[in-house]
């Protein structure tokens, strides 16, 4: 694929109802570990030496880092923010507030404590991403909710989409990495997971006592991580794989949660939602759902420049890209498009069917 | 006039190379991250156990015998290292460290005319389980100090 196909293949947009199930699965992941690391305040807990940088907020002085009462307000600012975005209130600023503060909460756990955990690190990333997404298309969402046509216009780009499988493929790509780097194959030797499942395996999982029984079983559960993680950089190029490697990665986080508890679940589910093939199978769904629009609705479409009704863009429909079927449903061109706004492309016509 | 979606992709590009790039300077910036935990593979670790003359046991904390390691790199991605200890995970501290680090914290229990203190390495026991792999080390160590009544 030539670099200004890719470039209008990234462009492309469809509507939102996957982009809002993403995000919606973010915000509501993200109460619960907003509020574990605002409870789990490291402040009082013996340390040592002070450390860093060791977030993007390190810049700060101590004297805002180290008091409490700046995540609180964090943790204050991102529950008004996702209340606001949720309810496309304040938009972009909104998404922002959610997604900085919500970066506030947990770098501000990470400046005080001595240990840290890897469970927001992903969704963090795709509160962020997803931030951008309202930000750089806030003038079509705006125009959108103004004429009550948001789950109608085809306003989520491709872009957003591709951007989370990659977010979420190097995430586990280095992850992997680091342990071929810093181990090599010997990690996957069986008698470090069984280490582990004895300091911190729940006693009565099965799970546990089949890892502590028998190493070729840890071995076997290492081999799968290690294969699972570092084909997270497969995952970002392959379209075939990435469902496989999502499985896989999926039933990695479901023996960390049966062995040791740990809070991967929003993982979990940023995994299923990007590397399962639902920003695919979303759009389809939507389409044998929603009724097309009623004969005489273009008369509700705002007018172009010269009174005329605007073109559709024929990347706006609903699996065109994804090698789907001809959609039954035509969804609403982008409404700033035809509100004196830039000139949308040319239609070719027929719906192109691309894989 | 700027291509739509120009700024669009230009937002894409910044969101990559951030995530891409900051890892490769910086192993943890929250909320950058090259995931680093657990890549190490260890292959034994030790267990202390203090007790006092009566058989009580301390906490490990005073004594710089507690367990700092959470499966990530010490101090990466924190603001603070954790308190001072002897253990290193996947390693063994020799006898003579261990009772050294121990004497020196040992004058905040004047009250003790001495501690017990007991190292379990656990390891491969065969090619199938772990467990201890050898009887505990045991010291008792005498409290330069000690200030309380003779025991």
């Amino acid at each position: 694929m030539s670099v200004p196909r890719f470039l209008d293949r990234l462009r492309e947009r469809t509507l939102p109802h996957y982009g809002v199930l993403v995000l919606g699965t973010l915000l509501v992941s993200a109460v619960p570990l907003a509020g574990y690391f605002l409870l789990a305040w490291p402040g009082a807990r013996p340390h040592g030496d002070r450390t860093g940088p060791a977030t993007v907020l390190s810049f700060l002085p101590d004297a805002v880092l180290l008091d409490r009462r700046t995540q609180i307000v964090c943790g204050v600012l991102f529950a008004a923010g996702a209340v606001l975005w949720v309810t496309h209130r304040l938009l972009p600023w909104s998404a922002w507030l959610t997604a900085l503060a919500f970066t506030g909460v947990v770098a501000l756990y990470a400046e005080n404590a001595t240990q840290l955990t890897h469970v927001a690190h992903l969704t963090n990333a795709l509160l962020i991403l997803y931030a951008l997404w309202y930000h750089t298309c806030r003038d079509d969402t705006a125009a959108a909710l103004r004429h009550r046509r948001f789950w109608r216009t085809p306003i989520y780009p491709r872009w957003v989409y591709s951007c989370s499988v990659f977010a979420v493929g190097s995430f586990y790509g280095v992850s992997g990495l680091m342990k071929w780097l810093t181990s090599g194959p010997g990690w996957a030797n069986g008698v470090s997971m069984q280490l582990w499942a004895r300091l911190w395996g729940d006693p009565d999982s099965v799970w546990t006592r089949l890892i502590l029984a028998d190493r070729r079983f840890a071995a076997a559960l290492q081999w799968g991580a290690l294969v699972g993680e570092t084909a997270g950089f497969v995952a970002i190029v392959s379209r075939r794989l990435r469902p496989w490697i999502g499985l896989l990665l999926i039933g990695f986080h479901v023996g960390q949660i049966a062995v040791f508890g740990w809070g991967f679940h929003a993982n979990m589910m940023i995994l299923a939602l990007v590397f399962l093939p639902f920003y695919e199978w979303l759009p389809r769904w939507v389409a044998r759902r929603v009724p097309a629009p009623a004969v005489g609705a273009d008369e509700r479409l705002p007018k172009g420049p010269g009174g005329e009704t605007p073109p559709l863009r024929p990347e706006a429909a609903i699996g065109a890209q994804e090698g789907g079927e001809t959609p039954p449903l035509r969804p609403e061109p982008a409404i700033n498009a035809q509100e004196g706004g830039e000139t949308p492309p040319k239609p070719s016509g027929a719906v192109t069917h691309e894989r | 006039m700027a291509r739509p979606g120009r700024k669009e992709l230009a937002a894409a590009g910044l969101f990559v190379l951030a995530f891409a790039a900051v890892p490769l300077f910086r192993t943890e910036l929250y909320p950058f991250s090259r995931a680093p935990m657990f890549a190490d593979a260890p292959l034994r670790y030790c267990e202390y156990a203090v007790t006092d003359p009566d058989g009580r046991p301390l906490d490990l904390l005073p004594f710089g015998l507690q367990r700092n390691y959470w499966g990530n790199p010490i101090g990466a991605g924190v603001g603070f290292l954790p308190p001072p200890a002897v253990d290193v995970f996947g390693e063994v501290a020799p006898s003579d460290e261990v009772a050294e680090r121990v004497r020196e914290r040992l004058a905040a229990f004047r009250e003790l005319p001495y501690v017990e203190v007991r190292q379990t390495v656990i390891g491969a026991v065969d090619d199938r389980r772990v467990g201890p792999v050898a009887e505990p080390t045991v010291l008792r160590l005498n409290n330069p100090h000690f200030r309380g009544p003779a025991r």
